[in-house]
């Protein structure tokens, strides 16, 4: 394969290779130009880089998946715990409509007379509070031996509700209502309101009188917030 | 001839010559020394642009290439070994940017400015008009430049790895074994390369046989 001597095609070669032009001069400024260029770039990139050269080392990159677990989990957790706070709250403010008749008197009547609605409501306490059998059976013996007072008042509040609808209705298509009647119905539904506040208090007091003090302390903190919640005012 | 002899004896006059100043600037640019680097490009700046060109058949082309080769060269320096031989990455890096360039510039026709400048009678130098010919007659002149056009679009249609491997051997003077770590192949495969790539050359230049066979 060695070309033989004196081959025509070198001679072309060369001759043509004499065509070739010098290079132009300012190459250096113009290397040195471009290499400025593209420092700025890599600065500019410089946070995307680090990033990356971060996550090709792999103690990293399984530090960075295992603290994804953990912050996963966490949040999980969180929100688990979030979940069973409104269901407590919920809870809660379930078994206040059930002491206090100013809330939700219609809800009373059926409660009181399920001995079944009645356990389940009570259920959470025994969960939340860890009461013994024996607290527990002592608090559903205060609920159920104030049960027909709470149900007589829940009666007297529905009816002054039905009242005060009349007065609305009476407003309503004359103009006006009878002052005196309805100065009367008012001293009359503050009178029913602190009776109903008392009984509930006075229920409330009996049940954590059953509890340590611990459990009292916890039982009160349950309440008041779900009370304020629910109609305003506190314990 | 005697510088194809020359090459085929594994003499390498462009690559080998300066192995030592190679190193010693290589290492020192790799230490931080800025300078090394213009000395590097003072070095290769001409063998780079005039295979570059050979290449390609455009200066701004070329010049752009071979700016790109020591841009490169500055960023990558640490990879390097130290023993590295730099003509050879040198133009390992440079022939595969031609052959990127080439790929591109087929896939995107345009117009070169040297073309252009040739067309337009300007100064610009292009292969064939560069050629001497002065002691020949009109009719020679003109037949010889078109031969030496046809050899300029042969060597164009060549394969990248057929084309490298005969700029770097003959115009270069680059060993068999120098041209085998550029383009990835064996010394005897740069021969076969190197022996089909002339025969591909022949036989373009056929129809100017005469011309061909009398320089």
């Amino acid at each position: 394969m060695q070309p033989p001597p004196n081959d025509p095609l070198d001679t072309l070669l060369d001759r043509l290779g004499q065509a070739t032009p010098p290079p132009p001069e300012r190459l250096e400024p113009e290397v040195w130009r471009r290499i400025a260029v593209a420092d700025n770039l890599d600065a500019e990139g410089n946070f995307f880089s680090r990033i990356k050269a971060m996550f090709a080392r792999p103690s990293f990159s399984i530090a960075f998946a295992a603290a994804c677990v953990l912050l996963a989990l966490f949040l999980t957790e969180l929100h688990t715990a979030h979940r069973q706070v409104q269901h407590n709250l919920q809870l809660v403010q379930s078994y206040l409509r059930l002491v206090d008749p100013l809330l939700d008197p219609a809800h009373i009547a059926p409660t009181m007379h399920s001995g079944e609605n009645l356990d389940g409501m009570l259920a959470w306490m025994k969960d939340d509070l860890q009461l013994n059998e024996q607290q527990l059976s002592r608090i559903k013996e205060v609920h159920e031996q104030l049960s027909p007072h709470l149900l007589t008042l829940a009666g007297q509040v529905a009816q002054m509700q039905r009242t005060f609808s009349e007065f609305e209705k009476e407003r309503r298509a004359d103009g006006q209502v009878d002052f005196l009647q309805f100065a009367r119905y008012v001293e009359k539904r503050r009178e029913l309101d602190r009776e109903c506040t008392e009984s509930t208090q006075r229920l409330i007091a009996e049940a954590s009188d059953v509890m340590t003090p611990q459990q009292k302390q916890q039982y009160l903190q349950l309440l008041d917030p779900a009370l304020k919640a629910s109609r305003g005012g506190s314990l | 001839m005697a510088a194809r002899s020359r090459s085929v004896s594994l003499s390498f006059p462009l690559v080998t010559a300066t192995p030592d100043n190679d190193s010693t600037d290589l290492q020192a640019l790799q230490r931080g020394d800025d300078t090394a680097l213009n000395r590097l490009m003072g070095r290769w700046q001409k063998p780079l642009f005039a295979f570059a060109w050979r290449y390609l058949h455009n200066t701004a082309d070329a010049h752009d290439l071979v700016a790109e080769v020591f841009v490169r060269l500055y960023q990558q320096n640490h990879r390097l070994a130290p023993d590295t031989r730099l003509a050879a990455w040198l133009f390992t890096i440079l022939s595969n940017l031609c052959h990127n360039h080439h790929r591109w510039r087929q896939r995107h026709p345009s117009i070169s400015l040297d073309a252009v400048d040739q067309h337009n009678g300007g100064g610009g130098t292009t292969a064939a008009d560069a050629v001497p010919h002065d002691s020949l007659a009109p009719d020679r002149t003109l037949e010889r430049s078109e031969v030496l056009s046809a050899l300029a679009t042969a060597i164009d249609r060549l394969p990248h790895n057929l084309k490298t491997t005969l700029l770097l051997h003959h115009y270069e003077h680059v060993a068999y074994r120098e041209i085998g770590q550029i383009t990835n192949c064996s010394e005897r495969g740069v021969e076969t390369r190197l022996y089909r790539a002339r025969q591909y050359l022949r036989a373009e230049l056929t129809p100017f046989q005469r011309e061909a066979v009398q320089p």
